[in-house]
């Protein structure tokens, strides 16, 4: 698979995981989310720590100590413009 | 200071006009791409908005250059032409330079991805400047950068499906139209040179149009 593919895929992979999140009421526990996700438990940390560092996500921990992660604003805004950047991407064959 | 009886403020005007407008539309897709490219960090992108950016710093290097050389042969007055005359020339090699090289790889480097691309344009910028350095010729520093143009041919051939096949063609061919014109002032009839800068601002507008249909 050359570089074209891996990056439209990592583009591709950001908004399934975020999509994920939103679907769910914009809270899920780690778990579940790796489940849906259909990575490999080192992929999904890999991208999850990105998202966490580029603050697509947060961490919340609720009164049990129990973990949610949710949407930063820049998630959801990566959400919104998704297409738009993908139909960019393809008409300008970036 | 005298003004030559050949002198024609106009030309200066719609040059001047010209320029900003070129030079607007390309901050214009840089700015607006921003946001994009923050949000995605998706390397095309980052390429396709350094070609804008470097676009619009030749073209107003480019009527920086137009002034210098207007006014050492319509004005009599003092210009420091050994150091304005070469300095805006070579900003203007090195910025067109950057810009084409940008544009071209932005549309193959996912084929190629080569990690020192930025220092192998860079070079390539650097070679075209001693070459404008030492030819002082906007003509020969288009024939240096018609290969560029080529390429976006030979790219844009190989590509069965592609949307920017004529679009990125003409902006480097009008780009380099532009060199020959300045190069050749006086040969140049004024309707062509009001002909080319009106398709030239098409093209622009026209890409800037595509812009904004993605990032409203």
């Amino acid at each position: 698979m050359g570089e074209i593919n891996r990056k439209r895929d990592r583009l591709e992979v950001i908004y399934d995981i975020l999509k994920l999140i939103s679907d769910n009421n914009n809270s899920i526990k780690p778990t579940p989310l790796l489940r849906k996700s259909n990575l490999s438990s080192s992929s999904f940390t890999s991208y999850f720590n990105k998202l966490v560092d580029k603050k697509f996500v947060k961490e919340l921990e609720d009164t049990k100590g129990r973990k949610y992660i949710t949407l930063t604003d820049k998630g959801f805004k990566y959400i919104e413009k998704y297409k738009w950047i993908l139909g960019f991407i393809e008409d300008f064959d970036l | 200071m005298s003004m030559p009886p050949h002198f024609n403020p106009a030309f200066l005007g719609i040059e001047f006009v010209y320029s900003a407008i070129v030079v607007f539309l390309c901050i214009f897709v840089y700015l607006k791409t921003k946001e994009m490219y923050a949000l995605t960090k998706y390397k095309g992108i980052q390429y396709f908005r350094i070609a804008f950016l470097f676009f619009g710093l030749a073209y107003a290097s480019r009527f920086i250059f137009y002034i210098i050389q207007f006014s050492i042969i319509s004005f009599d007055i003092f210009v420091p032409r050994k150091i304005l005359f070469p300095a805006s020339f070579a900003l203007v090699s090195y910025f067109s330079t950057i810009a084409l090289a940008f544009l071209v790889y932005s549309t193959f480097w996912k084929r190629l991805n080569y990690k020192h691309f930025l220092l192998f344009s860079n070079v390539i910028a650097l070679i075209i400047v001693l070459i404008s350095h030492l030819t002082r010729s906007p003509l020969l520093v288009a024939l240096v950068q018609l290969p560029i143009l080529g390429f976006v041919l030979f790219i844009n051939y190989r590509k069965k499906k592609s949307h920017t096949k004529y679009l990125y063609f003409l902006l480097s061919l009008f780009w380099i139209l532009n060199l020959v014109v300045i190069h050749s002032r006086r040969l140049i009839p004024f309707e062509w040179k009001i002909v080319l800068q009106v398709l030239s601002i098409g093209v622009f507008a026209y890409l800037t149009y595509r812009v904004v249909k993605w990032v409203k």
